[in-house]
């Protein structure tokens, strides 16, 4: 596949622009000549005012720094001091100063600045910790300066304790008001530890800062958010201006017949290392979706409500005890195996009355209300699982695609491996390094996809409506043909060739997938805005 | 972590045996069972329970220190934090994680460096001094803040009849 010479300009409203003529097999427009153009353009699509952070520099910066440019005059305090009286004052340097002014000596009271010198660890024999009572011959033992001694290992107990509520940790007897500085509490998780060397001056490593951090971004919640992402502690800052003028999006009603469009702008933020995520609901990338579809789907799958719609379709209640009954041969005569009650299936009276005639073979005409109800039931429910098992199914489409990407990942691992002894192996890392990056555009690319059928679900019967699936259609087409293209690399006898050579495949179709993807979701939040489309919540 | 709770709990009991405190005998029930104990708590003069004696039994969990014991009033005790099964709710016996309610101060509630003897003389200051605001008993609560005459009364009747008079 090659890339086209069209590129779509049109800034005026048509239809056509959202649709593709397939007549001479191109699926994308557009002339990006690389990934990166790509990604910047969706970068500049998605996040305008967010700035990127990793856990260490948030906390070099927020807090390590901000104790480097900290100066109160005609203050001897040192910077361990300044630390401990900067965390009791929430990282706040103005209400520090405040405070600090209106009186030096309460504020440093209240955060339990320690009278030096503090006597830290110490050996000790014959000590008995009044906490675990254990005597032994020699026992590390820490103290403040208040000189209130208890082994380490309780010490250690403690702290654990304490750490995940962000505070500083004060000595351990509770009218005892004194802080523990930061680098000592470090040496305390450390030494517990046995690691007998601690680097002290690395605060960017300190558990007390970590949850610090933490408590940090749960009072900032307006402006940080935390990547959701399994294992990962970066984070993203959002730029209060940018968020104020979308301040309101949760009072509209995205299934409100006037609403227009404000509703499109999911904010979709991305991690240091690449993890897409919604800025106001945290969950992943869920574009084409805004967050109240999302909600709404979220509680439909979860609270199993068409489970419930499936027995009422499928099944008939015991007329005795309630039980649900399928049926699953051809005999009317049924027997509940809960309470052994006989009754007839059809018409559901006592199966005594059967014996010797079938008077239920005489038609009494249903009430129409239930039989309508019943058949739209039954349409709702056949509607929802079409659009529930495709959500599914790319949901565990992506599981696989991950597998096959690792296995791949193996095998160049252990290719790179061998060529340092064998010269006949010459493929180089820039010949193979593409992988992961239209590997990720292949996750996207299906994340998306997976998320179109719930707005699908949604959707109203509308000609805009054809146009979107018509759109679906066409990612749904790219996406397994990337997929499969990983999969002939996989399951190829030589790996390594099948890598160098789909190279050039592999590199257009990932980009003509995020092509489409971006495409698709700019018609989408398009015909949100304009009110061509509206949602439905009652299916 | 057992051995710890048995080691300490051997100290405290040393302890509480070698210099009780007025008011207080406690103990293990048997030598079996170091993680039970009874105890006898003497009701504050000046108070409607002056001049009762009142048992109650204290659970240790198995990582004692660390968390705090249960303390149950049997048979159960009219006042108004103590549940109306005898179990006492105060401060002392919640541990510093959880604080549903928000109103108490973390260095009022247990850490590993309190201890029995602790416990207990919190224990007779309640019963002097009752804290309607965070009410176990709401019946006792109501009677307690509504109707003293009759709230001092059902004590004493309960004081009198526990001794057998």
């Amino acid at each position: 596949m090659s890339d086209t010479e069209g590129s779509n300009t049109g800034s005026e409203f048509d239809v056509s622009d959202f649709e593709y003529d397939d007549s001479d097999g191109e699926y994308y427009q557009g002339d990006n000549e690389n990934f990166e153009a790509i990604q910047s353009y969706s970068k500049s699509l998605k996040e305008s005012g967010c700035k990127q952070w990793r856990l260490a520099e948030f906390i070099q910066e927020n807090f390590v720094d901000r104790v480097d440019k900290l100066h109160i005059p005609s203050s001897k305090a040192s910077k361990e001091e300044l630390l401990i009286l900067l965390h009791h004052c929430n990282w706040d340097e103005e209400r520090l100063i405040n405070l600090y002014y209106d009186g030096a000596d309460e504020l440093k009271e209240n955060a339990g600045l320690l009278r030096s010198p503090i006597p830290g660890f110490q050996v000790r024999d014959d000590f008995e910790c009044s906490i675990c009572c254990n005597l032994e011959p020699s026992t590390k033992v820490f103290s403040l300066s208040c000189h209130h001694e208890f082994c380490l290992s309780c010490y250690y107990n403690y702290v654990k304790e304490e750490l995940p509520k962000g505070k500083l940790i004060r000595c351990m007897i509770p009218d005892c008001n004194l802080s523990i500085p930061h680098a000592l509490v470090h040496q305390i998780c450390k030494l517990n530890n046995n690691s007998e060397s601690v680097a002290m001056d690395n605060l960017v490593d300190n558990e007390l800062l970590y949850y610090s951090a933490n408590l940090y971004v749960i009072r900032h919640h307006d402006t940080f958010r935390w990547c959701p992402a399994i294992d990962c502690q970066n984070l993203v800052q959002m730029d209060l201006t940018a968020r104020l003028a979308e301040l309101d999006l949760d009072a509209i009603d995205p299934f409100d017949k006037n609403y227009r469009g404000s509703d499109s702008e999911v904010k979709i933020v991305t991690c240091s290392d690449g993890h897409e995520f919604c800025f106001s609901c945290k969950f992943e990338n869920h574009l084409p979706c805004s967050c109240s579809i999302v909600r709404a789907w979220d509680r439909k799958v979860t609270d199993d409500s068409e489970t419930y719609s499936w027995l009422e379709v499928n099944t008939k209640g015991c007329p005795e005890c309630g039980t649900n009954i399928e049926k699953n041969g051809g005999c009317n005569h049924m027997k509940c195996f809960k309470c052994a009650y006989e009754f007839c299936w059809i018409c559901l009276g006592t199966w005594e009355e059967h014996k010797g005639f079938y008077n239920c073979n005489r038609y009494v005409a249903p009430l129409p209300q239930e039989e309508k109800e019943m058949k739209k039931k039954r349409r709702y429910l056949d509607r929802y699982m079409h659009f529930y098992s495709r959500f599914m199914e790319h949901q565990s489409s992506m599981a696989w695609d991950l597998k096959t990407l690792k296995s791949i990942k193996k095998t160049t691992e252990e290719y790179m491996h061998e060529k340092a002894t064998d010269s006949t192996k010459t493929i180089s890392y820039n010949e193979i390094d593409y992988l992961q990056e239209s590997f990720k555009l292949l996750v996207r690319g299906r994340k998306t996809l997976k998320w179109t059928y719930v707005f699908a679900y949604y959707l109203t019967k509308s000609n805009f409506r054809s146009i979107f699936e018509q759109n679906q259609d066409f990612l749904n087409a790219l996406v397994e043909q990337l997929s499969e293209l990983f999969e002939k690399i996989q399951t190829s006898q030589d790996n390594m060739k099948l890598v160098v050579q789909l190279r050039t495949d592999l590199v257009n179709v990932s980009k003509s997938v995020t092509n489409r993807r971006l495409k698709l979701i700019e018609a989408a939040r398009e015909f949100l805005q304009r009110g061509l489309i509206t949602f439905d919540e009652g299916f | 972590m057992v051995l710890t709770a048995q080691r300490r709990l051997f100290k405290e009991f040393q302890q509480l045996s070698r210099d009780p405190p007025p008011g207080i005998v406690a103990g293990p029930i048997s030598d079996d069972d170091l993680f039970k104990w009874e105890c006898l708590v003497e009701g504050p003069s000046d108070t409607p329970y002056e001049n009762g004696v009142f048992p109650a039994i204290l659970s240790f969990p198995t990582d004692y220190p660390l968390g705090p014991p249960v303390l149950k009033f049997d048979p159960p005790l009219l006042h108004p934090n103590i549940y109306a099964d005898g179990t006492v709710c105060i401060s002392i016996l919640h541990p510093p994680g959880e604080d549903p309610n928000q109103y108490e101060r973390p260095e009022e509630r247990w850490s590993p460096v309190q201890s029995v003897e602790k416990i207990l003389l919190s224990v007779i200051s309640m019963l002097a001094e009752p804290n309607p605001e965070s009410g176990a008993n709401i019946d006792a609560c109501k009677l307690w803040r509504d109707d003293r005459i009759e709230y001092n009364k059902q004590i004493r009747d309960h004081v009198t009849k526990s001794l057998g008079l």
